[in-house]
This record gives structure tokens, C-alpha cells and sequence, in this order.
């Protein structure tokens, strides 16, 4: 069974499907003189965010905070002045080159963003201003999904934990999303609409510095750099795994590590899940006693 | 050995246990600032017996980004991740998109009209619309046959609304 993520875009969710399948990859063409589908991966984000789930945007030379500042705002009254909490984008892409093998690794804590009390109050007061007209109504999406043909399915929904228990399986159909998932806060079937004029992260330059992972550091003198020192390539090629297990006991994650003949970058986001709930930090992929130093030369041989 | 995934998480948090991955205009500029992989040129104009060219500096380019897009597909199949990939089809060759394509899972194409020489011969009521989103590939997951979508024609209308809004009408 898979779950289906949704891309924020109620047609585009329905007409593949029901939304994206775990796992899979989806390439959108980009229009040539105008900026479309920087909206589509805008609202790809909105919907990530809304639903908590990591992003992750890995490019060379990308300013992850930028990614940030252009993340609409939910909509609907709701969640006008909700902060993203737990939201971090996280750009992280270290060229290994011959002869300099060192990988660094900067992890990001998933500290929870919050705003101060003033604020807070002066973004409530500005919503009571602005807003108030616009609360009373239905939002955009809501209208085309009563037209829809699925308009009772719980679309926006949270994914369900338990069909993520495991790895996705190869076999079964793809399940439709289960009206069950979704959380008592937001009822079955809200379609969320999204406003681009209201930046989600309209406060996020005020206090944090532009660069994200010095914004997302933890606040304790813990050290946000690993770093792992491999005296050839060829060790790293081969232990890879052995690295992961390290990180691993260092509740971090590797999302994507590319290994090449002259260099090494780590794509994604390496994170610490220290601040979640227990009930809420993502499972490790792999099973395993991890040791509690970096891997040596020695074990890397073995 | 099980995984160590809760049970049943509380009803009032969501789960966030999926990760989106997003790798924008991948294969331009901006992802060449890497180097190109001079390993992989030099065997390539050694085994072929030809200098290094300009095509082959590209080719070795295009070969790499291809491979990064398969490694980022096997994570991901392997992850509770979905990956959006946007590339920019005017910057890169058309056999790299070819190879793009085949690695993806669903493909979709922006086709603005404001470049479009026929603009101005469009039927007066889609004169309100900014593009076609074009769907050319669904997911075959787990089958032969994927989803295929119950509506006339995979051609779809793209509308940004002034207050930018983003929908989508069935053309």
C-alpha cells in the first residue's frame, strides 16, 4: 500500500490520481519566458508545510531562506496565525574534491519557530483588520471540490503513520486516502486554498539571520558541524553505509548522498529530531546497532 | 527486527513522517557551479580516442545529472519521499530532458501562452488563461497499467488569478 500526498493544486491531485505515490518523482517542465511553475513548486511547499512534512530543497547556490520567504499563507481563517513551527528547508551540498576528502555535515535542528508575544498579538490585531471580511468566506478550492467528482474524499488530509510503518511495499494497489487520517483539527474533506500575496514567513527575516542553518541552530552549545575525515575515496565508496550508521546514532538523517569518482555531495537535509515528541520522530530506515564514534580508518577497511 | 514507528501517533498531530524533496531547474547553470566531472571526461575522450571537446564536456554534464537524478530516485523509492523536479527545458538539451523524462514518474509540461505566436488566435474565452498544463506521463506503479484519468483529453488550462490564486479549468 502507498499513501498519496497531494500537491496542493485540487485538479492537478485528482487528475494524477490522488496525488503523488511515496516514492515517486514528479518533473514539471518549466514554461520559458514567464514563472508558472515557480507557483506550482510554491504551492508544493504550502502543502508540505501545512501538513508538516519536511522539505527539503537542495540546489547549489540556492538560498534556502529564499525558498522560505515565498511559501504562501494558508488561507483559511484557521490557520491566519499559525507559525511554521517544526518547518525547515534545508539546503545542504558540500563538493568533496580529490584529494581533500572530508565531507562536512551540517545538521539543522527542527526547533520549533515561534513568534514573540508582541508579535503574535500585532499579527492577530492585523488579521482583525484585514481579514475579518474575507474569514466568512469559503475558500477557493473548497468550491471547485464541491463541484469535483471526489469531493468527499479527504483530501489535504494527514497521511496516515501507520501505512508509513514500513518500507512502501511494491505490491498492492495504490489506496485512496482514508478519511480516517485525518486529524480532528482539520476535518475530512478541507481543501485548502493558499494566497501568495501573504508571504507564510512574512516575520522570518525580522528575526532570524538570512542564513538558515545558523538560523536553525540549536540553542544549546551542541556543535552543528560533524565532520568525518576519510583518508581515501575508496574507503568512502565502500563504508557508505557505515557512515550512515553513525549518523544514525547521532539522530541524524542522510537523505541523499551522491557518491562520484571526484566528488562526493551530500544532496538534502541532514536534521536533528531531538526536539520532536518521541511519538513523532521519523523512524530510521535501517536496523542496526550504531556506534557511537565516527567510523575509523580501521572499520572502514573491514 | 521491526521498524521503530509508533503505533498510532495522537490524533491532534499530524505525522511528519514524509519528506518533499524539491530540486529546482535542475541541470542549469546553477547546478553546474559543481564542476564538471573531469574523472568521467577524461575516461570518456580516452576510451572514444578523441580529445576533450566542448560536446563531450557537455555530454559527461548531461551524464552526471542523469545519474543524480537516478540516485535521487533510488533514495526516494526507498523513503517515505516524494521529489519534485522542475527543469528548464530551453537550457538543456533535448536529450537530457528525453533522460529526465524516463527517470520520472509523472512528467508535466507549462506551456505559457505568452510566448505563443498563435496567442492572438486563441478562442476569445480562453484569452483569460495564462498556459497549458500539459500532462505527458502518469505513474505505473506496481502494474502495467497506471491511473489513467477519466476526462476527455490530457491537455488542461492553467489560470493564475489576479489575486494569485492558482486553480486549474479542464480545457
Amino acid at each position: 500500500m502507498r499513501c498519496l500526498i497531494p500537491i496542493a493544486v485540487r485538479f492537478l491531485t485528482d487528475l494524477i490520481g490522488g496525488g503523488l505515490a511515496l516514492g515517486t518523482i514528479v518533473l514539471v517542465k518549466e514554461d520559458t519566458p514567464t514563472m508558472l511553475h515557480s507557483v506550482l513548486q510554491r504551492y508544493f511547499v504550502a502543502e508540505g508545510v501545512s501538513h508538516r512534512h519536511k522539505i527539503i530543497s537542495c540546489a547549489p547556490g540556492l538560498d534556502a531562506a529564499a525558498v522560505v520567504r515565498v511559501v504562501p499563507q494558508d488561507s483559511s481563517a484557521e490557520s491566519a496565525v499559525v507559525t511554521p513551527e517544526d518547518m525547515a528547508i534545508v539546503q545542504v551540498c558540500i563538493t568533496l574534491r580529490l584529494h581533500t576528502c572530508f565531507i562536512t555535515v551540517a545538521d539543522a535542528q527542527w526547533r520549533p519557530y515561534r513568534l514573540s508575544p508582541h508579535r503574535a498579538q500585532s499579527m492577530q490585531a492585523d488579521s482583525l483588520k484585514i481579514a475579518w471580511r474575507y474569514q466568512q468566506q469559503q475558500p477557493a478550492m473548497s468550491l471547485h471540490a464541491q463541484a469535483g467528482p471526489s469531493a468527499s474524499s479527504a483530501w489535504g488530509s494527514a497521511v496516515n503513520p501507520a501505512l508509513l510503518a514500513g518500507p512502501p511495499s511494491r505490491t498492492g494497489a495504490v489506496p485512496a486516502p482514508s478519511s480516517s487520517a485525518a486529524s480532528p483539527s482539520k476535518p475530512a474533506g478541507l481543501a485548502r486554498s493558499y494566497d501568495l500575496s501573504r508571504k507564510r514567513d512574512s516575520q522570518w527575516q525580522d528575526s532570524n539571520p538570512p542564513v538558515l542553518l545558523d538560523a536553525l541552530a540549536p540553542s544549546d552549545p551542541a556543535p552543528i558541524s560533524q565532520r568525518l575525515h576519510f583518508r581515501n575515496l575508496s574507503s568512502l565508496l565502500q563504508d557508505r553505509l557505515l557512515a550512515e550508521k553513525w549518523f544514525a546514532g547521532r539522530q541524524l538523517q542522510i537523505v541523499g548522498l551522491k557518491v562520484g569518482l571526484t566528488r562526493v555531495c551530500v544532496f538534502g537535509a541532514v536534521f536533528s529530531q531531538r526536539d520532536l515528541p518521541q511519538q513523532l520522530r521519523l523512524s530510521l530506515p535501517w536496523d542496526m546497532q550504531c556506534p557511537l564514534q565516527p567510523p575509523q580508518r580501521s572499520m572502514l577497511r573491514t | 527486527m521491526g521498524y521503530a514507528v509508533p503505533i498510532a501517533a495522537p490524533a491532534t498531530q499530524y505525522a511528519p513522517n514524509v519528506a518533499r524533496l524539491i530540486l529546482p531547474s535542475i541541470g542549469s547553470a546553477s547546478w553546474q557551479q559543481l564542476g564538471p566531472d573531469w574523472v568521467c571526461i577524461l575516461t570518456s575522450a580516452v576510451h572514444h580516442n578523441e580529445s576533450v571537446t566542448p560536446h563531450s564536456l557537455r555530454l559527461c554534464q548531461e551524464r552526471a545529472v542523469t545519474a543524480f537524478v537516478y540516485d535521487i530516485r533510488r533514495i526516494v523509492r526507498a523513503a517515505s519521499a516524494v521529489c519534485y523536479i522542475s527543469v528548464p527545458t530551453h537550457l538543456v538539451s533535448a536529450s537530457l530532458v528525453k533522460q529526465l523524462e524516463h527517470a520520472a514518474d509523472v512528467v508535466l509540461r507549462i506551456n505559457s501562452f505568452t510566448d505563443m505566436s498563435w496567442h492572438s488566435t486563441l478562442d476569445p474565452q480562453l484569452q483569460d488563461y495564462d498556459g497549458l498544463l500539459i500532462v505527458e506521463r502518469l505513474a505505473h506503479l506496481n502494474g502495467l497499467v497506471g491511473h489513467v484519468p477519466d476526462r476527455d483529453g490530457w491537455r488542461h488550462l492553467l489560470k493564475v488569478f489576479s489575486c494569485f490564486c492558482l486553480s486549474c479549468y479542464m480545457a
